[in-house]
């Protein structure tokens, strides 16, 4: 696709497969703030035609209206239009560093083992909140998040206000949450806010574990005897609104059940 | 006895490498098919021939959004963004409220086309040079590919003006060097006449139809003949290009006497009704062969949905057994497009379901779909399996007509025949037929709306008034003559990128 590069004054290409360009670069909208009211609409998008939504400002001759609650979109190349070229870098769905690391402590017969692994650099687009809050279908349900949508009431927010279909252009919805999406999930070109950064640490396995002392043992039956708790996918460290901020196909998380945690008790004998 | 285990294994080792080296590693591959091993038996020629005849079939949906999606057939009730049982609209109402942009082009990569075009070029290049086929199979297959080339062609010029031609097949790519420009509307049209003389010439006097109707015939390249000079004729032609098509569409009546109109309109495109009297050439599907996708996909209702109205003023409710539409209402039929049909026209149910709503003890039009290709039940639900006709009869009696108009004769008899046969037992020649009817006063105007009645979701209507000029588009569709631009289709991001050689139609935004 082709982006204006304020730096460079110019339009370029990027994102998907060039020469010199990473792989997995995220293009999309940047949401500067929420427009708080019809007063900040007329003095900051009086003139602005959003292309991708089929709407504009009040002093424009859209038929359809820029109207508070909507998205303040970032401006790139400042000519009044909201169009492709006003995408920006997002960031990349592959992590920049992947690892792990392992603890082992034991005092006496009590023995920690401890597996950490992580991911950092990482972009994840969140379609399941965009998707959900944008009211694709009559037949979703809501999710708490709603509750902080832009309303007469609540005007101080990062979420915009609620139509039925966002994902429709012009009269019907407002392309607010979605801007690429319509039906299928798109990683390009939607809202800046529904990109969240994946970076986690995730706590693999705990294991705790007790040997007897030989000389407690009756020698004649038990040479050896331990009891042990292994825990498994006990927790992330993540800012991730999601249940899981592994890196999802594509880089786009839409709904997954999480991670599954299990505990295993066991206890080990040696005749 | 270590000597013999060494004897052994150095025997071993001579018989391995002995082996492996006698033979020649230079091999042709036996079981993949390539370009080396293909075109070598008559049987690969037929295969290749039905092959085209499916790819053509996989185009459907794109021919039928091309001719009618944006024209005045359909589109949600005045008021209501989604559609008239809940179902949202999804992206498909961008074109009728023409709201097309290179990231919603509707339909794009030009419809795919491209993807047979190349095929239709190697299988010309490999027929021209074959001694295996015999010459009569050549001759029609060669009539097959020119008269289908054309037509994709045709549909090309029409949605997008100015495009890319390929004629040569594609042998070899060089990767660096993929771009290519669009040739002038001139050079597309020039193409397509040429490829049309090509197909009928080698036709020659075969008018046969092969595989019930499915295959492309010479009277389909007639057809298409006729309808590319009325095109022209419109366009600076005038009544040379309306005497050609008047002659193409005489010269299928003369040499295909079979043909001729149903008495009953509904029964043309049942699915038990396959490759009948009254179909020239049509897309064939068949039950655990094909079905009709695009038409579940987004011109029929849920079941769940439509089972809370009722059918013709309340006389029964809709119900999931009978009514297993099973599909996604993303593009319902105008109420005002269905009122728009006479009570007493057959083709008005047989073309429309209207849905009504209960409102205390009245019933109220809630809105419409079309109901023109039912399907068949099997095990419970309903597959859409009718034939998609491309070309039919009443299709060249109204072409016939309109070459007539044009030529300062009267349509009279070949607009009778069509209005007859929908009219059935109703038909009264004094108020109904022509010019008897308050329309005709416009000739022009009275074909226009009779193909409009006649050929609902068979994808004509928009590229009618295309072809009768664009005041027709602006007058009748939600164009507007200050934005004339639209009349042809913005081209997708994708095909931009891929090929940078290429430029946005003109009047849509490059970005």
């Amino acid at each position: 696709m082709q982006i204006y590069d304020a730096a460079q004054g110019k339009v370029v290409w990027v994102g998907g497969l060039q020469e010199g360009q990473p792989l997995g670069a995220i293009y999309g909208y940047q949401q500067v703030s929420i427009f708080k009211s019809a007063e900040e609409v007329a003095q900051i998008a009086a003139n602005r035609v959003d292309a991708i939504a089929g709407i504009g400002g009040p002093s424009t001759t859209q038929v359809n209206k820029i109207t508070a609650g909507d998205v303040n979109w970032l401006d790139v190349d400042k000519n009044d239009i909201i169009d492709s070229r006003d995408q920006v870098y997002l960031g990349n769905i592959n992590p920049k560093v992947t690892g792990g690391f392992t603890t082992s402590v034991s005092f006496k017969g009590i023995s920690l083992f401890s597996r950490f692994d992580f991911a950092l650099g990482h972009t994840i687009y969140n379609d399941l909140v965009a998707r959900t809050l944008g009211n694709y279908q009559g037949t979703f349900n809501y999710m708490e998040l709603q509750k902080n949508a832009w309303s007469p009431t609540n005007t101080d927010t990062d979420i915009p206000k609620v139509y039925f279909a966002d994902q429709v252009g012009a009269p019907a919805g407002k392309k607010n949450y979605t801007r690429a999406n319509n039906a299928g999930q798109v990683l390009n070109g939607n809202n800046s806010r529904f990109y969240e950064k994946g970076d986690y640490l995730a706590c693999r396995e705990i294991t705790l574990s007790y040997d007897f002392a030989k000389s407690i043992l009756p020698q004649k039956w038990l040479s050896q005897a331990r009891v042990y708790a292994n825990f498994n996918n006990l927790f992330y460290v993540t800012k991730f609104s999601g249940p899981s901020p592994e890196p999802p196909a594509g880089g786009i998380y839409g709904g997954t059940y999480p991670t599954p945690k299990s505990v295993v008790l066991g206890v080990q004998v040696t005749f | 006895m270590k000597k013999i285990i060494t004897n052994i294994l150095m025997s071993l080792g001579v018989a391995i490498f002995g082996t492996s080296c006698s033979t020649n590693l230079d091999l042709a591959p036996i079981s993949s098919i390539s370009d080396t091993n293909y075109w070598k038996t008559a049987d690969q020629f037929d295969a290749f021939v039905s092959g085209i005849q499916a790819r053509f079939r996989s185009h459907n949906s794109s021919f039928q959004a091309l001719g009618e999606l944006r024209a005045d057939i359909f589109g949600t009730e005045p008021g209501n963004p989604g559609t008239f049982t809940g179902e949202a609209t999804q992206g498909v109402e961008r074109m009728w409220l023409q709201t097309l942009d290179l990231d919603n082009t509707g339909v794009s990569n030009f419809g795919g086309f491209y993807s047979n075009i190349v095929q239709i070029n190697l299988l010309i290049d490999k027929l021209s040079t074959s001694t295996v086929v015999t010459q009569a199979n050549k001759d029609y297959y060669l009539g097959m590919a020119y008269g289908m080339r054309a037509y994709y062609y045709f549909h090309l010029l029409r949605s997008w003006g100015k495009v890319v031609i390929q004629t040569d097949p594609i042998l070899s790519i060089n990767i660096a060097d993929l771009a290519k420009e669009a040739s002038s509307e001139e050079a597309v049209m020039a193409l397509i006449k040429a490829d049309i003389e090509k197909s009928l010439s080698s036709f020659g006097t075969n008018y046969a139809f092969r595989n019930t109707k499915y295959f492309w015939s010479k009277a389909a390249s007639l057809m298409l003949k006729a309808e590319v000079s009325l095109w022209n004729s419109y366009r600076g032609g005038g009544t040379t290009d309306a005497t050609t098509a008047l002659n193409a569409l005489k010269d299928i009546q003369t040499n295909v006497p079979s043909l001729a109109l149903l008495p009953s309109y509904s029964s043309v495109f049942t699915a038990s009704n396959k490759g009948n009297n009254e179909i020239i050439f049509s897309i064939r599907y068949l039950l655990n062969e094909a079905t009709m996708g695009f038409v579940t996909g987004s011109f029929v209702p849920q079941s769940g949905l439509i089972a809370n109205f009722y059918d013709l003023d309340g006389s029964r409710q809709f119900n999931v057994t009978t009514d297993n539409w099973g599909g996604l209402l993303r593009a319902p039929v105008k109420t005002s497009t269905y009122n728009k049909f006479n009570d007493l026209d057959s083709r008005k149910l047989a073309s429309i379901q209207p849905a009504f709503r209960k409102n205390g003890t009245k019933f109220e039009l809630a809105g419409a779909f079309t109901n023109k290709f039912q399907g068949e039940q099997s095990a419970g639900s309903r597959s859409i399996t009718n034939d998609y006709p491309i070309y039919r009869y009443a299709d060249l009696l109204l072409m016939i007509a309109e070459a007539k108009i044009i030529l300062g004769q009267s349509p009279a008899d070949e607009i009778n025949l069509v209005r007859k046969r929908a009219f059935g037992t109703k038909y009264d020649e004094k108020t109904l037929g022509f010019p008897n009817q308050s329309i005709d006063a416009k000739p022009a105007e009275a074909i226009l709306n009779e193909r409009l009645f006649e050929f609902v979701f068979e994808g004509k209507r928009w590229y009618d008034l295309r072809r009768f000029g664009n005041n027709y588009v602006f007058s009748n569709t939600t164009v507007l003559s200050s934005e004339a631009y639209k009349v042809l289709w913005p081209i997708d991001r994708n095909s931009l990128t891929n090929n940078r050689s290429l430029k946005q139609t003109d009047g849509y935004p490059a970005f």
